[in-house]
């Protein structure tokens, strides 16, 4: 969606930025609207329960998918800028995850901790 | 009961400080959980319906709002979503001045993994409450082989699993 926006702006400014927003999600979200409205009809439907009992485990697996193609890439950069790049980055995955997991804290807080963390190391490294 | 203005406020803050796709679900699943506002079967069937409609991943959110906040809800995430999106655009102009530094890299890294990390434990959380069971596990590792291959269309996979579902509940 901010890669529209960004083309959008650069082809023709604010207007360009408001008709590429419209063309990308007019449809999109117009469908989604009525694919949740139409679900919402027949939750509850017996049918409806029994699929569920597969859909739910499956969409769990597309979400630890795309977890680990998001993961990849990062891990890969990591490790091409050596050991000390990669064992940051592992250790920033597992200990956000092993914190958010255990105490609770605001996703915000964690994510500007992270953030910082990983601008210092990069920093850190150069000097 | 749902209040709009903090509901509105939250959808916007969760997908200001989204790295697009699912990265406003650690936010709206602590969030919204919280207050009562959500449970973890919306988040689920917000993130299949998600994955079967078309657009942008980040469309997830739209059903999430339908399934907790009706057409005002998918509305309101409409919006939430549209406005971080315009703040690229100041954002942009920020890059070129910070952007080459390799600090901001490590920034944006640190919190890309920081995202996947609260996503991984949401899954988990999502599958603890499906529960661990034979069939659930074998159903989520059918669907990561199947999505592995991207021949297999999303909504393929998720007809599959529905189907599979069926069968299994003996209906």
């Amino acid at each position: 969606m901010a890669m529209t926006v960004l083309l959008g702006w650069r082809i023709r400014g604010w207007l360009g930025v408001f008709l590429s927003m419209f063309g990308l999600l007019l449809p999109s979200v117009s469908i989604t609207i009525m694919l949740a409205a139409f679900y919402t009809s027949v939750r509850e439907q017996p049918l409806v329960q029994q699929a569920l009992q597969g859909i739910i485990p499956a969409t769990v697996g597309l979400g630890f998918l795309l977890v680990l193609r998001l993961a990849r890439p990062i891990l890969k950069e990591s490790k091409q800028e050596g050991p000390r790049s990669l064992a940051t980055s592992i250790i920033l995955l597992v200990s956000s995850g092993t914190v958010f997991a255990l105490f609770h804290p605001p996703v915000m807080v964690l994510l500007w901790i992270c953030g910082g963390i990983g601008a210092y190391m990069v920093w850190r490294n150069l000097r | 009961m749902i209040e709009p203005f903090t509901y509105f406020w939250l959808l916007l803050g969760a997908s200001l400080f989204s790295t697009g796709g699912t990265g406003n679900l650690p936010t709206l699943h602590q969030e919204l959980i919280e207050r009562g506002w959500a449970n973890e079967q919306d988040f689920v069937e917000s993130l299949a319906i998600g994955q079967i409609g078309p657009g942008p991943s980040g469309l997830w959110v739209i059903g999430l709002g339908y399934l907790t906040y009706g057409l005002l809800g998918a509305l309101m995430a409409t919006l939430a979503i549209c406005i971080p999106a315009l703040v690229v655009l100041l954002v942009n102009m920020l890059y070129r001045r910070i952007g080459a530094h390799p600090a901001t890299a490590g920034f944006i890294r640190g919190i890309g993994l920081a995202i996947i990390g609260m996503a991984t434990v949401i899954y988990f959380t999502l599958l603890l409450n499906a529960g661990i069971t034979l069939h659930n596990i074998l159903m989520l590792l059918a669907a990561m082989l199947l999505g592995s291959l991207k021949q297999v269309p999303i909504i393929v996979i998720l007809l599959l699993a529905g189907v599979a579902g069926i069968l299994i509940s003996g209906g």
